[in-house]
């Protein structure tokens, strides 16, 4: 009876004792080294930190070294910066916390640089030479593409082929585009006046390399560009026609470019001009196209030109010029003209 | 017996021939007069499209030597010109103060304009042509400037060191809308074929000779081809062509096949080959938009740079100036890849900078990190890339030098300041030696010279 209640006591007096020790490992350190970000890309800075959510570290020494060399140390001095180099390369952080010359504890950890870059690109029109870029319009596709570097044990990068990727749109889990490899993706464009957001994760296995990027995709409104279409120089892509614009001849041929819509050579898309309120039919074979001679005029034309897509209901895009015809060029040859198409 | 014809029916025949004979003279001679005026309409046509026109001649008369004369200190835009007092085939009117190419000009051909016999360099700044010019470029080591007129594709070449300005070739290839040059002087001309896709082309001055001129022969980039660059030497080129899948980067020259570099399926992108090691792609810009650029290494796509309505100038040394557009324009430089970005002190686009060669040909010290940029008095668009991309504004640029190490910028002192005129700066390309910027105007694609040293 006396061992039975012995045992008990002692049962109920030694348990905190014996589950601390089986609460903490022997080798579990009280300390945790942060980064942010959580995914350093190459050739940039990680703000490195330590923390602690058994031990009070405000007043804790510590000691940090960066591949073996001691890099900061003192009191508080709880983060710093690291910079992170190429891909393929690591750096390694250790960190030890003293509080009055007490070990409270040691950590160390090794930094593999990895970037996801999220790029997009639209299937929308725009002209020959354009420098800009096609912004996706309702009715066109956008493409995305994860460009990713993420690192293995090792520190090489882990194929693209061995990267599980998974898309969202709009916070939705799009599962036909996700997968093993899946590195790109097509959508749809936004609706008009909306902005999708796309994100993507890219994972190397359970507990391996992993990335998060984001890519805000606005609706864009398509438009429609004039240009004089010059005999000796052709299009002139760098002059459009103002809302009020001079040309120097009694003649010009005027070229219009649509931007971020359907190809003009789509026999779906629809050129409508009219010229002083009175429809001109296009020509057929260059929709785009339109000569007008003012002679015998007051030599002013109100052009308009609507543009419209048989089986694209979110299209449309039209636009207004006022074009004086026969003013000579301001200024000495060559000078510039704000607002004014080349002449010569 | 035989009948007789009354004179009374020999009348009325007699009367109904010349009546006849009156009516068919009257229509042949309208059809005369009709036949005329078609030809004449049909001829003025032929003319005008150069049907039988031999080879187009080069002449002291002729307009584009009146471009060129314009350029040279008698026209407009040049400090201190005047007009020649005798407009006579030879120009022998000196100018009140040397300037541009010089005082005394002699026409010793009929493709070149010269000076006499004294050393006139460009001064300041100098208008090289008025019309059109689809590009230009400095001949390797040389301050000869090539540039193609767009008009014809005609290649000429100006001496910035002595005013002479010659035409070389004789082939003629309308509408060039844009040309990027090899050190050897050939280029990389961009035209449109008749459904208005882009075609790509090197040309090269050929063996055959008119008239003092060189046939200019040519080699056709891929089909799908849309934007090639000049890239180490022998007339190598990098080239991006799109097709359905995706964008091939792919490396040739005129001497041999080209092999493909990398692809991805992405489109829309715009090329950079600051060196022949040195690939890089960007996506196309727009204000407010993220983008990206990712270096060609081994096949692969290495991130490069990141931002917002991101432009890049990347340097054959590693550094790159980085241009955000987020409606706020902003400029960046990174002297090394390893390094952080720098703010520089003025806004611009990376498109209207030039970095200066770090290593002086002939001096052979390496110059300290420099770029040339022409920066916008003022951009009052909040979508300035879009809508200068489109042609639909233009700035009024002023010339700055900056100096990367100390991030000090410096406006340059050009007489173009006094002017009312307004240069919208684009394409600039520097001579090896860091002492000329060569530039279009955007307002009209003239071609102009800064002589910054």
């Amino acid at each position: 009876m006396r061992s039975i209640l012995l045992f008990f006591a002692s049962a109920l007096f030694l348990s905190p004792a014996f589950a601390c020790a089986l609460n903490l490992p022997p080798s579990a350190s009280p300390i945790l080294i942060t980064l942010d970000p959580r995914h350093p890309t190459p050739n940039s800075t990680v703000r490195v930190s330590v923390t602690s959510v058994t031990t009070d570290l405000s007043q804790a020494d510590a000691e940090w070294r960066v591949n073996g060399a001691i890099a900061k140390e003192g009191e508080g001095r709880l983060s710093f910066e690291v910079p992170v180099e190429e891909f393929g390369s690591f750096t390694d952080v250790a960190v030890t916390i003293w509080r009055n010359e007490v070990l409270l504890g040691r950590e160390e950890l090794r930094i593999y640089p990895s970037s996801l870059d999220l790029i997009w690109a639209a299937d929308s029109y725009t002209p020959p030479f354009y420098r800009g870029k096609r912004l996706a319009s309702p009715g066109s596709s956008v493409t995305l593409r994860a460009i990713t570097l993420l690192p293995d044990e090792s520190g090489k990068a882990v194929p693209v082929r061995d990267i599980f990727y998974t898309w969202y749109r709009n916070g939705a889990v799009q599962e036909r585009a996700s997968g093993k490899g899946r590195a790109s993706a097509l959508f749809p464009a936004p609706l008009p006046g909306s902005t999708d957001v796309i994100e993507v994760e890219a994972a190397v296995d359970e507990g391996g390399a992993r990335a998060i990027a984001r890519a805000d995709i606005p609706a864009a409104e398509p438009l429609i560009a004039l240009y004089h279409d010059h005999s000796l120089f052709g299009v002139l892509f760098h002059d459009a026609l103002g809302e009020r614009a001079t040309v120097p001849d009694l003649e010009a041929t005027f070229a219009a470019f649509p931007y971020f819509s359907p190809d003009p050579r789509d026999r779906a898309l629809s050129f409508v001009w009219r010229v002083n309120g009175k429809n001109v039919p296009p020509d057929p074979a260059e929709p785009g196209r339109l000569t007008i001679n003012a002679e015998n005029s007051n030599q002013e034309a109100q052009l308009a030109l609507s543009l419209q897509h048989a089986s694209n209901i979110f299209f449309s895009a039209q636009r207004l010029w006022s074009v004086n015809f026969g003013v000579p060029p301001a200024g000495t040859f060559g000078a510039p003209r704000a607002g004014s198409p080349f002449g010569i | 017996m035989a009948p007789t014809v009354s004179s009374k029916t020999y009348r009325r025949i007699a009367y109904g021939s010349g009546i006849v004979l009156f009516l068919l003279m009257l229509s042949l001679g309208s059809w005369y007069w009709y036949l005329g005026e078609q030809s004449n309409g049909i001829r003025t046509t032929g003319e005008g499209r150069a049907f039988d026109a031999g080879t187009p001649a080069v002449s002291a008369r002729g307009s584009t030597f009146q471009n060129i004369i314009s350029g040279l200190g008698f026209g407009s835009g040049r400090v201190g010109a005047q007009a020649p007092s005798d407009a006579g085939d030879k120009i022998s009117s000196p100018l009140a103060e040397p300037s541009g190419f010089g005082g005394l000009f002699a026409i010793n051909s009929e493709n070149s304009v010269s000076v006499g016999d004294e050393r006139a360099p460009v001064l300041g700044l100098t208008q090289i042509q008025e019309t059109p010019v689809a590009g230009m470029g400095f001949v390797g080591t040389s301050s000869r400037l090539r540039f193609t007129d767009r008009a014809t594709g005609y290649l000429f070449e100006a001496d910035l060191e002595t005013g002479e300005v010659h035409r070389l070739t004789s082939t003629l290839i309308p509408k060039v809308y844009r040309a990027s040059f090899f050190t050897d002087g050939s280029f990389i001309g961009h035209a449109l074929t008749e459904n208005e896709d882009p075609y790509l082309f090197i040309g090269f001055l050929g063996t055959t000779t008119e008239g003092g001129l060189r046939a200019l022969d040519t080699v056709s980039l891929d089909a799908a081809a849309i934007d090639a660059l000049p890239i180490g030497r022998s007339r190598g080129y990098i080239a991006l062509v799109e097709g359905g899948s995706g964008t091939a980067l792919i490396r040739g020259s005129t001497e041999g096949r080209a092999t493909r570099v990398a692809t991805t399926t992405f489109k829309d992108w715009r090329l950079h080959a600051p060196s022949e090691n040195q690939i890089i792609i960007a996506q196309s810009a727009a204000t407010g938009m993220p983008g990206g650029a990712f270096q060609i290494d081994s096949g692969t796509m290495a991130p490069f740079a990141r931002g917002i309505g991101l432009t890049i100038l990347p340097e054959e040394g590693g550094a790159v100036l980085i241009g955000s557009d987020t409606g706020i324009l902003r400029l960046m430089v990174r002297p090394e890849r390893s390094a952080s970005l720098a703010d520089l002190p003025i806004r611009t686009v990376p498109e209207k900078c030039v970095w200066r060669p770090r290593v002086r040909s002939g001096e052979g010290k390496v110059a300290a990190l420099t770029t040339y940029c022409a920066v916008p008095r003022e951009v009052t668009s909040p979508t300035f890339l879009d809508e200068w991309y489109r042609g639909e504004i233009h700035t009024a640029d002023t010339w700055w030098r900056v100096d990367v190490s100390t991030l000090d910028a410096a406006r340059l002192p050009v007489p173009d300041q006094d002017l009312d005129k307004e240069f919208d700066v684009e394409y600039p390309v520097m001579d090896t030696n860091g002492r000329f910027v060569a530039f279009l105007n955007a307002h009209d694609k003239s071609l102009w010279v800064l002589r910054v040293e």
